[in-house]
């Protein structure tokens, strides 16, 4: 029986072991977006990239994952109808044009949007690729057996697809919806001949050895180790040729590994490089480029809890913070942020300037509201209470923690006392079923990153008084608790309004009132970083969330070997 | 001994459905849970199409009832479907195996060479220049964190010296080649290795420090053996048997220090996969490694007391 005793204990300390590892392991975060760079001399053909992941890819199928190394990936093998080139233009792919309302792509009430395909492409496996595929496509993500780890938001507005000949595909919707174009169907098209027979897609073969219409054919995909791709001789697309023979993409879990890999020459290409990391590789023999993403950083005010829903505490919270200070001390070169669109966007209103930094302004706004310093303390207080705020942010993000011991600093100043209570990521995101802070509005100020897709409506939808969670909507995304009744239908306007000149003046609008009403203080939008062998060329970013796959590799080329 | 082996391994039954409960209940009950991934904010899942999944996935079912369906597949070789690799998990972990054995066998027989003289001279020349040597270097070997003497190793032999490849099991992208291969063994072997030596010359040294005060030492000694002798046949021997199931008890726990190893390694066996699917939240394939390692755990044991009781006829196995 002893020995007995000495398992269950060594397997207890293995399981302990374990759970330390999961609590560990949910501090890492999602990953989301992306950029651009410079023009290239004459690209040769020939050669193999090695390209370095921090995660495994878990499905090539890009519908059937939220990983964005997996959704990248299958970039390099399939094509969507459209793709987002490095000025956050939406750019036509397996379409050939860009459906508008000026060229009829998208009818006048906005129900019916007409994609005309290529002509002449073919799958890997030589199989002509026609309408059928992408309706094949459509009906699948919108079957309710097939599971899409991100939401089919957007998917299911559509009503019907037809295919009007081989080469024409005809979407009807339930009601009009503007970013149609810009957010949906960026991702592989799935190939009908193969997938028709499936049981469940979720678990067909194809999601490990996908056959698609890229510049690049699957190859094979060792687990744990790396995947294969090599070039299509028969592209369709002849603009745009492949010239890279081979892409291996390996995988290495560690941050430090990768870094000694591109040191040494082993991985010619890594992106999403973290900014401790750029700073080491500058002095090296490679090449650091850095795009601007769609991805903001901002803090979050509970805009729902007293005294915080009194729209003059929030502006004096975004006066009293010296944000262009704490980006240049923290984040050197990156961009503030003045509104929730990034400036690339057309969206984006340029007639707003960023709030500047004015304490005593802020001391002016919250005396308006109620707020002074009675008892000379320092701060400010109301009916015998002193204004105390607390933020939270991911605990252990050094650069985050720097931040707010900024703002406590220049809240200080202002007269508003701030205390910090950071959490680990799983339980500052814990929905709301999980009590976590962020769901259930049980926090004043949020420091965190919003990653939207290339649609204005991607981040304002979330900000809708609909959205606000509670028992009845528990996943709601207004978690900033925010409610305004021009916003909510300016809102459901900019997403049924096919015109992108009307549609401007709707976001404008929005960006107005988000910024008179501060429901976030906005600190700066992300930068996506890639490091490469000096041998690497031809890689460019997208802002969104396609980063250096955008064009599915088919521009990249090395030196030829020596 | 049959009927020993037949009752160890019926005792192991409920052991095995015990933790097999337990471990199905703990991840259950871990922040999060199997709908994390579908529930990140950045997904933007309405709640329909939340209870959508929950439903296609059957968590909405009692746990009870989870459970049973959960054993009785497992116990036909079927671990549930693991999203992070999109294949059965069974399967994910089977193309695992081959380079964990690889890694853990090389490393195991080349600690058992190193460790057993290293172990057996301190001991010997107790409290001399060696002995302190090798303790030092235990000691170091014991504080040293595997991975980050896996990085210092990169670094030195990979980066400076140019000598070795850095990490993964071979090179991509070229036909294997067996020296290739080992090229790419030498680091993450040699890691493993130091971390099992300091542990086991420590562990023989002080069990052939209690030999040595024996009698039957003095009576070897007396009867005018030659020290080489007494140190071979006699002591050794004697020692050897805490050391053997030492080992047998700990190998299938080493997959522990795998983990660390082959994260650092992107060495493609077990330890990388445990740890790729617990960030990922992959539980099929967390709950069937645990549960593969419990079943190790175990079958180790039997080993061991087998081993036991034939290295030591004055232990019998009732």
């Amino acid at each position: 029986m002893k020995q007995e005793h000495r398992s269950i204990c060594s397997w207890l300390m293995f399981v302990s072991w374990i759970m330390v590892a999961l609590v560990l392991a949910s501090c890492r975060q999602p990953t989301p977006p992306p950029g651009d760079e410079a023009e290239v001399p004459k690209p040769v053909d020939g050669g193999t990239l090695v390209y370095g992941y921090l995660e495994e890819p878990d499905n090539l199928n890009a519908y059937g994952s939220s990983m964005t190394y997996a959704l990248v990936t299958s970039m390099l093998i399939t094509n969507g109808l459209t793709t987002v080139n490095p000025d956050l233009e939406v750019q036509a792919d397996l379409a050939k044009e860009v459906p508008t309302a000026e060229n009829g792509g998208i009818s006048e009430d906005g129900l019916t949007v007409t994609y005309e395909l290529q002509e002449g492409v073919t799958w890997h496996d030589g199989t002509d690729f026609t309408c059928d595929d992408v309706k094949f496509t459509a009906d699948t993500i919108n079957t309710e057996a097939f599971i899409m780890p991100l939401s089919k938001a957007g998917y299911d507005k559509i009503a019907k697809t037809d295919c009007e000949d081989d080469h024409t595909v005809v979407f009807q919707l339930k009601e009009p919806y503007a970013p149609f174009v810009s957010l949906l169907f960026q991702w592989g098209i799935m190939p009908k001949h193969v997938l028709e027979g499936e049981a469940d897609i979720n678990k067909a073969d194809y999601n490990r050895a996908p056959i698609g219409t890229g510049p690049f054919k699957f190859v094979e995909w060792q687990d744990g180790d790396h995947i294969t791709l090599e070039k299509n001789e028969d592209y369709w697309d002849k603009k745009q040729q492949p010239h890279l023979d081979k892409v291996i993409i390996k995988f290495a879990e560690d941050e430090n590994t990768i870094l000694t890999q591109v040191k040494t020459g082993e991985i010619d290409v890594w992106d999403f490089v973290p900014a401790s990391f750029v700073a080491q590789l500058e002095k090296e023999d490679v090449e650091v480029s850095e795009s601007l993403q769609l991805t903001l950083e901002s803090v979050h005010v509970n805009s729902g809890k007293p005294p915080l829903d009194d729209k003059r505490v929030r502006q004096a919270l975004t006066y009293a913070w010296d944000r262009e200070t704490t980006v240049e001390k923290i984040y050197p070169g990156q961009t503030l942020a003045v509104t929730q669109q990034a400036p690339q966007c057309w969206c984006a209103n340029d007639d707003l300037e960023a709030y500047a930094y004015d304490p005593d302004l802020a001391r002016e706004l919250l005396e308006e509201a109620g707020w002074t310093d009675t008892d000379d303390d320092g701060f400010v207080d109301k009916d015998g209470k002193r204004l105390t705020l607390t933020i939270s942010t991911v605990a252990g993000k050094k650069d985050r923690e720097q931040v707010e011991a900024i703002m406590q600093d220049d809240y200080k100043k202002a007269g508003i006392e701030l205390l910090i209570k950071n959490y680990d990521a799983s339980s500052l995101f814990g929905d709301y079923s999980e009590n976590g802070p962020l769901a259930t509005g049980q926090y004043d100020l949020a420091l965190y990153a919003d990653a939207p897709g290339a649609d204005p409506d991607s981040f304002d939808g979330l900000l809708t008084s609909d959205q606000i969670p509670s028992d009845s909507n528990p996943s709601g995304s207004n978690w900033n608790f925010f409610s305004n009744k021009e916003l909510d239908s300016l809102v459901a306007e900019g997403r049924t309004t096919v015109q992108e000149s009307e549609r401007k003046k709707i976001y404008d609008r929005i960006q107005e009132i988000v910024y008179e009403e501060s429901p976030f203080l906005f600190e700066r939008f992300h930068t996506f970083s890639t490091v490469n062998n000096s041998r690497v060329h031809g890689i460019t970013s997208s802002p969104t969330y396609l980063q250096n796959m955008w064009d599915h590799g088919a521009n990249w080329w090395v030196d030829a070997q020596q | 001994m049959g009927r020993f082996l037949l009752r160890r391994i019926l005792q192991t039954i409920p052991l095995v459905i015990g933790i097999s409960i337990l471990v199905f209940l703990v991840l259950q009950k871990v922040p999060g849970g199997p709908m994390t991934v579908y529930a990140q904010p950045g997904t933007r899942h309405s709640p329909a199409e939340l209870q959508q999944i929950r439903h296609q996935l059957g968590l909405d079912r009692p746990l009870h009832v989870q459970y049973g369906i959960w054993l009785s597949k497992a116990a036909r070789g079927d671990f549930g479907w693991s999203y992070q690799t999109s294949k059965p998990a069974g399967a994910a972990i089977a193309r695992r195996i081959p380079a964990t054995i690889e890694l853990l066998l090389a490393a195991v027989i080349l600690a058992v060479i190193l460790a057993i003289p290293i172990g057996l001279y301190s001991a010997y020349k107790k409290n001399t220049w060696f002995d302190h040597t090798a303790t030092s270097f235990s000691y170091l070997g014991y504080a040293i964190p595997v991975f980050w003497l896996g990085l210092i190793a990169q670094l030195v032999f990979s980066l400076y010296l140019g000598w070795l490849p850095t990490a993964n099991r071979a090179t991509p992208g070229l036909p294997f080649s067996f020296a290739d291969h080992l090229l790419h063994l030498i680091l993450p072997v040699s890691v493993l290795t130091l971390a099992l030596v300091a542990s086991w010359s420590r562990f023989l040294r002080s069990s052939v420090l209690e030999q040595l005060g024996q009698d039957y030492v003095r009576t070897a000694r007396a009867k005018g053996l030659t020290e080489r002798r007494v140190l071979t046949k006699h002591i050794m021997r004697n020692s050897m048997i805490p050391m053997v199931t030492q080992i047998a008890i700990e190998v299938p726990l080493l997959f522990g220090g795998t983990i660390m190893t082959e994260t650092v390694f992107s060495w493609p066996g077990m330890g990388l996969l445990l740890w790729q699917s617990l960030l990922r939240r992959d539980y099929a394939v967390v709950q069937g490694i645990l549960i593969i390692v419990a079943l190790l755990v175990m079958i180790f044991n039997i080993i061991a007391d087998v081993l036991y009781s034939r290295l030591n006829p004055r232990i019998g196995l009732n």
